[in-house]
């Protein structure tokens, strides 16, 4: 078996899942639908990054009643083989879409405003090659890297917070809040799609996390870091421009980062800041490419992780590149996905884990045990 | 557990999808706590030679085919009579043995008469305890091992009517004393360097180590040259598995040649193709006695003047000893220096060459004319420019090295004064940029360790194509994929940048120096008996 | 093994020619491009905008003491500037370090400022923190006053207007970000530096009183001094005209040579159109009550005719309040760090009725700002923030006319100084 898994301690896991939520959670999400009706991403954020750590939780302990130590195995036990198989094909496309995503946005991001000449492609065959490297060579490396470039990541991210309060006037977050509490329930729950992907791909690698026990440890650190590192950059977007700005904004934090009231050297910083941030993003697809191989290669029985991560890299690059190159998909389709996302990705989960505990519970009182 | 040994890391490895990879772990992997490997593999059996014969003719005969005297005349065959009354034959080597040695307490000693009486038993035996007053003897039939010992520069000595013969310790071939250590220069510490001779180097570490479980074992290196290897360790401290898979890969060593230990890394690495070496060479005793009370692994080899220490992380290969002499705050400042300059080494050409053709916008008004203006007549572009002077760099460099004394010294006057000035005024290139690569010059000259300063040539070169090819994104993705691969690389079993990543117990000292009540302990990442393995 | 060593050599020679075929992304070196420090927008003769760009050249140029190349191109908007004064240049051009856009009076006060600050802009690389000024009369005469061998690093030269404005208070600084952000949200309105006008540059006689403080356009007396109402369908009003002010306009200066450009004030804007115009010491006053005030000079007069000068430090930002009536009340107390340079001058007068004519005199003028203001519909003063804050929907907020409502606003000024007479406390510039 080659899954270039090997075992990383909880330092390692917490930094790279982290690092993916956050870049989920602060660069992915679609300005014009979370600032429709105000200001009230920062408050959104926080709901999301807690219905996604009360779902791992439910995860987490389904999985630790039934003895699964990974998702798969859970998915194995709670839907049975070919239905397991068919979810985790699901969640293998689920992960495959979330690295496109953030390899779609930086691009974007690049393309509009640092290499403003250079076709689209061109730029994401750097993401792409850095997110695919990683995760070939395997967990052990995405983790420890992510630990050493976890606080580079952390400190452009702070630092442009920092140099940008000069222009924090908190009038702009008003009308506060500026929806209906089931409006923002509503947005909530759709802000899942952004933090709980990485949270399911700690659950795939649970294995190579020392256990399940240290994966949950680390997903909830990782959740709550990421949770209030997304929900922070909101709150001083939101304090920085209006929601009529930032809703035509695609990449308000990098117009965050050209703003900078500071003189001489702070003033120049945007374009640092970004790759700051881009190299925080490539590891996140990395992990999401490789966890997509991961359960893939589970579920499907391959005794080699690389084959499907290098299929999966370029699958993720193809996707990441069709809206670039005007191969958006249906906006009816973008639009459900938009807004029924979230339960498409929890109700497997949620049925594969009740169903696995009923198993149990039932086995238990067979045996006349304690249920 | 047979493994399949994969001949120094090749290159068409990354598309075996098809076999398994079984690496060797220090710690824990996927597969649960590593498990000690079993016996190492031994070498196909080769014929045995018979032993000596009881007869002293048949052995002198032997002796002569064997050793070609009929056109060698290296071999020395001195018959006498033992005690006046046994035919004795001493065989030694012509220059490797000392002759003072065998007149004084060989040939004297075995003639003096009555010498032999009250001999029971062997007589070879008799003559070790007995009459011969050489502190390192042995009796031996085995055939090899007598050849090997006159090889060597021991003397054998036959005796008739008895299959065994005496070895002695009668090594006296010349050999360069012990000298600075030529390329670790420390200001505060030690100076003495490891020499050419085991014996020597084996001492030099029996001086500083001075405790009951510190072990030389001594084994054939491999090569058809015969010569020999000591793997020094703590017993009681050395982790068995990381002790048995150094065995393993050495005694897989097959070579033609063996004369450095350079040639036993290449054999045993794991990662063949990697830049970076994942053993630590050196050739101070105090600094791989060091490493052996931390509960590393030497390797001395005959006629080396370096010792092999195994594992070595990236910050094992970027510490000096002096770290250890000096207080702790100019320590810890010398060390930051170090890694800011192998760093700036690394990332500044790559930087500036990103920003200077990708993004303007980050330079200041200053910066942008002062770079216009150097460039006005250049006629190189700026990438090549950079390529250019980093070459020439490389060039003063490897002529420093070649050129012979006094005149290497000033190669480096030459090259930077004349060669910079030069291509400055020829308009080949232009001052900021020939500022920058003389700044990663001088940068990776703070790197300790030879091969990690190579290696960071390469990674410079690496990340100045990319950030000329694709600026600031192509340089982050190249310190990306850097990091993880740094990241995932092993030495002997144990992760190359522990204990950064994976982080280990606190006392160790990773990147900057610790607290010197918390080195009494030895470092986690090797896992050691004395962290109750 | 063969065939594995082939395999190997066709996937990496794949590799090399995707890398390559992906090619380098578009690259120049530094000195193929020029550098567009500052950009003046004009009204156009056959298009409509007159796009002018002053360039940064090396520091030991030796055509004499020109900071740098003016370059100018009529154009339809500035991305078809930029291509039109490429096609005729040697090198390409950046703007990535420009530090300031001027637009003239006649295109702020027609309205197309809004045409041209896009917020595409950042598509040309224009960072949003680059400032904006209005040229009081034409911006490609207002750059090239600021040619001079003072200082050729413009962006030092342009670094100085802001501090000039932190250090008088005569002018404010607004970057783009913040143009944006107020023109567009409703929240408030903004007050661009004016760039001061030079009359020789336009074939125009100086006034021949200085009673306006060398105001551009005349004496209040030239002007149709009608209501304010008429005034304000003549498109743009002066505080001169209002207010009948007569102070002496601070930044005016006449230069024979080298760098003759300088800030007279600032431009009222009302959304992204200029509606008036507002000298030195209403824009001081005016940064008192919205905050960015951090020191200056005023001249205030004494009952007996006498004026002192009086060091001003704002202490924090003004606390505002508003209350959404049907004519919403505004109020702002203001404390403010008051030093009276002239203490010999004052000697007849005690603490308390110096801190009452100076506390007199800041509200008297705040009002007649705020006056003058409203009837032009500017909400200078930012009374927008305040009143979005009492909303919880955005629904609700958009559906509220503030417009409407901030005309018939009316408003305290409430001023607290703290008087001290240490005159060491003062600086002479």
């Amino acid at each position: 078996m080659k899954l270039n898994q090997g075992k990383i301690g909880r330092q390692e896991i917490v930094c790279a899942v982290a690092i993916t939520a956050c870049a989920s959670g602060i660069f992915t999400p679609g300005s014009q639908t979370l600032y429709a009706n105000g200001n009230p991403a920062y408050i959104s954020m926080l709901l999301s990054a807690g219905l996604a750590l009360c779902v791992f939780g439910l995860l987490v302990r389904a999985m630790r009643r039934t003895g699964a130590h990974t998702l798969w195995e859970l998915l194995r036990f709670g839907l049975g083989s070919v239905a397991g198989r068919i979810a985790a094909t699901f969640y293998t496309l689920l992960f495959i879409l979330s690295a496109a995503s953030l390899l779609s946005r930086f691009t974007l991001l690049l393309g509009q405003f640092v290499f403003p000449l250079t076709p689209g492609w061109n730029i994401l065959i750097y993401l792409l090659a850095a997110a695919c490297v990683p995760a070939w060579l395997g967990l052990e490396g995405l983790g420890r890297a992510a630990r050493l470039l976890g606080w580079p990541m952390l400190f452009s991210l702070t630092l442009a917070l920092i140099l940008a309060a000069g222009n924090y006037e908190p009038y702009r977050l008003a009308p506060f809040p500026g929806d209906s509490m089931p409006g923002l329930a509503g947005f909530g729950a759709r802000g899942t799609l952004f933090f709980l992907p990485a949270l399911l791909g700690l659950l795939v690698v649970a294995k190579g996390a020392h256990g399940l026990s240290n994966a949950g440890k680390a997903g909830y650190i990782a959740n709550a870091v990421s949770g209030v590192l997304a929900a922070v950059c909101r709150l001083c977007l939101g304090m920085s421009y209006s929601y009529k700005d930032l809703a035509q904004m695609h990449s308000p934090m990098y117009r965050l980062a050209t703003g900078f009231k500071a003189e001489g050297y702070f003033s120049r910083l945007d374009v640092l800041l970004v790759f700051g941030w881009a190299m925080g993003g490539m590891l996140a697809a990395a992990f999401y490419i490789y966890a997509a191989s991961y359960l893939y290669t589970n579920a499907f029985g391959q005794e080699d992780i690389r084959p499907s991560v290098a299929v999966f890299s370029g699958v993720a690059g193809a996707a990441a590149l069709a809206p670039h190159l005007q191969f958006a998909p249906p906006e009816a389709v973008m639009a459900f996905l938009s807004a029924y996302g979230y339960i498409l990705m929890v109700a497997p989960l949620l049925m594969a884990a009740m169903i696995a505990r009923a198993h149990v519970k039932r086995r238990r009182r067979a045996r006349g045990g304690a249920v | 557990m047979q493994t399949k040994e994969r001949k120094g890391g090749s290159i068409w490895g990354i598309l075996r999808f098809d076999e398994a990879d079984e690496e060797f772990e220090l710690l824990e992997s996927e597969r649960g706590r590593p498990k000690a490997y079993t016996r190492p593999e031994k070498p196909a059996p080769r014929e045995k030679p018979a032993p000596a014969s009881r007869f002293l003719f048949e052995n002198e005969r032997r002796l002569r085919q064997e050793f070609r005297c009929n056109v060698n005349s290296d071999i020395l065959l001195r018959r006498f009579r033992l005690g006046q009354s046994v035919d004795a034959l001493a065989v030694c080597m012509n220059g490797m043995a000392s002759g003072g040695m065998i007149n004084d307490f060989i040939l004297r000693q075995g003639m003096r008469p009555g010498c032999m009486d009250g001999a029971a038993g062997s007589p070879a035996r008799f003559a070790m305890d007995n009459i011969f007053a050489q502190q390192e003897s042995e009796c031996t039939a085995d055939w090899q091992t007598i050849k090997m010992a006159i090889l060597d520069g021991k003397t054998a000595v036959f005796i008739e009517g008895d299959e065994l013969a005496v070895l002695m310790d009668t090594r006296g071939y010349e050999k360069r004393g012990v000298e600075n250590a030529q390329n670790e220069k420390v200001v505060k510490g030690p100076q003495e360097g490891f020499n050419e001779s085991l014996r020597t180097n084996i001492t030099l570490l029996r001086r500083i180590i001075k405790t009951d479980d510190f072990v030389c074992e001594f084994q054939h290196a491999g090569g058809k040259n015969n010569v020999q290897l000591a793997i020094a360790y703590r017993q009681d401290v050395v982790n068995p598995n990381l002790l048995k898979e150094v065995k393993r890969r050495l005694h897989n060593v097959r070579a033609r040649m063996l004369t450095s230990d350079g040639a036993i890394e290449r054999m045993t690495e794991r990662y063949g193709l990697s830049p970076l070496p994942q053993v630590l060479s050196t050739e101070r005793p105090d600094r791989t006695a060091a490493h052996i009370m931390q509960g590393h692994v030497a390797v001395l080899l005959e006629g080396s003047p370096t010792a092999s220490v195994m594992p070595a992380t990236l910050f094992t290969l970027m510490a000096t000893s002096e770290d250890s002499y000096m207080r702790r705050p100019p320590g810890a400042i010398l060390r930051m220096v170090r890694y800011i300059g192998a760093g700036m080494s690394i990332l500044l050409p790559g930087y500036f060459m990103a920003v200077a053709m990708h993004h303007q916008g980050m330079l200041s008004t200053e910066t942008i004319v002062t770079i216009i203006q150097s460039r006005e007549m250049v006629f190189l572009p700026l990438g090549l420019e950079m390529l250019f002077l980093l070459w020439v760099f490389q060039l003063l460099r490897e002529a420093g090295v070649r050129v012979p004394g006094s005149v290497g010294q000033s190669i480096g006057i030459i090259g930077g004064l004349v060669l910079g000035q030069a291509a400055v005024s020829a308009n080949m290139v232009s001052t900021v940029v020939l500022i920058i690569a003389a700044l990663a010059g001088l940068g990776n000259f703070t790197i300790p360790d030879y091969s990690t300063q190579i290696a960071a040539s390469y990674f410079r070169i690496f990340l100045l194509l990319l950030g000329w090819a694709g600026g600031l994104l192509g340089l982050s993705a190249g310190i990306v994929v850097l990091t993880v691969w740094m990241a995932r690389l092993k030495s002997y079993g144990v992760p190359f940048l522990a204990p950064v990543a994976p982080k280990t117990f606190k006392g160790g000292s990773g990147g900057m120096r610790g607290r010197i009540n918390r080195r009494q302990r030895p470092v986690d990442y090797i896992n050691t008996w004395e962290e109750g393995q | 093994m063969k065939k594995a060593l082939r395999i190997a050599c066709v996937i990496l020679s794949a590799g090399v020619f995707l890398i390559c075929a992906a090619g380098c992304i578009e690259q120049k070196s530094p000195d193929e491009y020029g550098y567009v420090m500052l950009i003046g927008v004009d009204e156009g003769k056959m298009k409509p905008f007159h796009v002018s760009m002053l360039l940064q050249r090396g520091a030991d140029d030796d055509e004499g003491d020109t900071a740098g190349p003016l370059i100018a191109a009529e154009c339809e908007n500035l991305f078809e500037a930029v291509s039109l004064l490429e096609s005729g240049l040697p090198f390409s051009l950046t703007l990535s370090r420009t530090s300031a856009i001027v637009i003239s009076e006649a295109v702020a006060s027609g309205g197309k400022a809004e045409e041209l600050l896009d917020v595409s802009l950042g598509i040309v690389f224009i960072r949003y923190h680059a400032n904006l000024i209005t040229a009081h009369g034409r911006a490609d005469a207002f750059l090239r006053r600021l040619q001079s061998g003072l200082n050729k690093n413009l962006t030092k030269l342009e670094k100085g207007f802001v501090e000039f404005s932190e250090e008088t208070g005569y002018v404010p600084v607004v970057t783009l970000a913040q143009f944006y952000d107020l023109a567009w949200s409703g929240a408030g309105d903004v007050i661009v530096p004016l760039g001061a006008k030079e009359f020789a540059d336009e074939g125009e006689a100086r006034p021949a009183k200085e009673k306006a403080g060398g105001m551009a356009n005349g004496t209040p007396g030239d002007r149709n001094a009608g209501t304010i109402g008429a005034l304000a369908e003549e498109g743009v009003i002066y505080a001169v005209d209002l207010l009948g002010e007569d102070t002496f306009l601070p930044g005016y200066m006449t230069r024979e040579d080298g760098l003759t450009g300088g800030m007279m004030g600032s431009a009222v804007f009302k959304g992204t159109r200029m509606v008036g115009v507002l000298n030195g010491t209403h824009t001081q006053a005016l940064l008192m009550a919205t905050g960015h005030f951090r020191h200056g000079r005023m001249h205030i007069p004494l009952p007996d005719g006498k004026k002192i000068s009086v060091m001003f430090t704002g202490k924090g930002k003004p606390a505002t309040t508003l209350l959404l009536y049907d004519e919403p009340l505004a109020s702002f107390k203001i404390d403010i760090h008051a030093a009276i340079e002239q203490p010999a001058g004052v000697a007849s007068y005690s603490r308390q009725e110096l801190r009452r004519g100076i506390e007199g005199y800041l509200e008297g003028l705040l009002r007649e700002i705020f006056s003058a203001c409203k009837a032009a519909g500017a909400d200078v003063f930012s009374l927008g923030k305040a009143a979005v804050v009492q909303f919880d929907d955005a629904r609700r907020w958009e559906a509220y006319d503030w417009e409407g409502a901030y005309t018939k606003t009316r408003a305290k000024f409430t001023v607290d100084a703290q008087i001290v007479f240490d005159f060491t406390r003062s600086r002479v510039e």
